[in-house]
């Protein structure tokens, strides 16, 4: 029983980690092409199976867990060649509600 | 109406992008046929040296050919994103061009349906078209299974003696056998065909051997007079999805490298 729990529990965490870095690659790629509309959706889809993971995460362990998770998932981020700097995230954050509002997304 | 009007303005000026093309319907080149119409998805450049016409990989359909692999391309004839000195046809195949059937005869029926008659005839009908329409030379684009397109047209255009319609030849992450395929015909038939070899330097999709197409394409060049060039992308991800349809297959997340590497080779060909 506790032998399911655990491999699954390495499964959304292996998932976690290559969705993070994906997302990671996806944002770098808006702020590079600000106005390409695709990278935009494909990063909204991706942050919403995202945060799905890590309510699951969350169910299977605890949230401290899942926070302390996080922390190493920015830790990593960090240290990637698609980290951005503040400019860039807030350029981000500004391109991604412009768009949310256009397509009418709550935000 | 007066803020409707600026309303509207401003989100014309500011969805440009999604006007950047035109969607035409080629005619099907026998019209007692009854078939229907080609469709294709016209990206105009500036002051354009050539015109790239996509043959989508995978069953060739719509959503293949329109999904964030397209992007890089499709930004060879945007001025804000490269110099924009290209233009690009995307061709949507009406009919599905790959067997939905993953056993080993896989590989001689999807070739079979890419051999089909009515195939070549649409992809050379949508050439024509666009030569007549844009005075440009033509540059096929073949994706994955779209190597095969190539090779079926390309020997379809050397025994109709229509090969001047042909300018060039890009060719991305097709199986091995399409490489020696259209490395064959060109030899023997010595058309010195320009030809870019596109492929990703960690592809995992079946019969994409990366360093055995490189050795045939540096044998090639010793023998080609045209411009013969060997792209290999580096960058982007991988993905744990089927390796022919996701992941560096399909340049995932490598943009800026497809883009800035396809266009400085495609510079280098004289027309």
């Amino acid at each position: 029983m506790f032998g399911l729990f655990s491999s699954r529990q390495k499964k959304i965490e292996q998932k976690l980690f290559s969705l993070a870095n994906e997302i990671a690659g996806i944002q770098k790629n808006i702020i590079l092409y600000p106005k390409e509309n695709t990278y935009k959706d494909l990063h909204i889809d991706k942050t919403k199976e995202l945060n799905n993971l890590y309510n699951d995460l969350e169910k299977i362990k605890n949230k401290d867990y899942v926070k302390n998770f996080i922390g190493q998932l920015t830790i990593k981020y960090k240290a990637s060649e698609n980290v951005l700097s503040k400019e860039e995230q807030k350029l981000l954050d500004k391109l991604l509600i412009e768009h949310k509002v256009k397509v009418k997304i709550k935000v | 109406m007066i803020f409707k009007k600026i309303f509207l303005f401003f989100f014309f000026f500011f969805q440009t992008d999604l006007f950047a093309f035109e969607e035409m319907q080629i005619n099907f080149p026998d019209k007692s046929a009854n078939e229907a119409p080609t469709q294709t998805y016209y990206y105009k450049g500036s002051n354009s040296k050539a015109l790239l016409v996509y043959l989508p990989g995978g069953v060739g359909t719509q959503q293949l050919a329109l999904n964030v692999f397209s992007l890089p391309f499709i930004d060879l004839s945007k001025k804000n994103n490269s110099k924009g000195h290209y233009d690009l046809v995307t061709f949507i195949s009406a009919k599905p061009l790959e067997s939905t059937v993953l056993d080993r005869n896989w590989y001689n029926a999807t070739y079979q349906m890419r051999s089909d008659k009515d195939h070549i005839l649409r992809v050379e009908s949508v050439m024509n078209y666009y030569k007549q329409k844009t005075k440009l030379p033509i540059i096929l684009f073949g994706h994955s299974n779209g190597g095969m397109s190539i090779e079926v047209v390309l020997n379809h255009l050397i025994k109709e003696n229509k090969i001047n319609l042909l300018n060039g030849i890009l060719v991305s992450e097709s199986k091995d056998t399409q490489i020696d395929a259209i490395l064959s015909t060109l030899k023997k038939s010595e058309i010195n065909l320009p030809i870019i070899l596109l492929n990703h330097e960690k592809t995992r999709c079946y019969g994409v051997n990366f360093a055995y197409q490189q050795r045939q394409f540096e044998k090639f060049k010793e023998i080609n007079k045209a411009q013969t060039s060997i792209i290999t992308i580096q960058s982007g991800q991988d993905s744990s999805n089927q390796p022919c349809y996701s992941g560096y297959h399909m340049f995932y997340l490598a943009h800026k490298e497809v883009l800035e590497k396809v266009e400085f080779e495609l510079d280098k060909i004289k027309f």
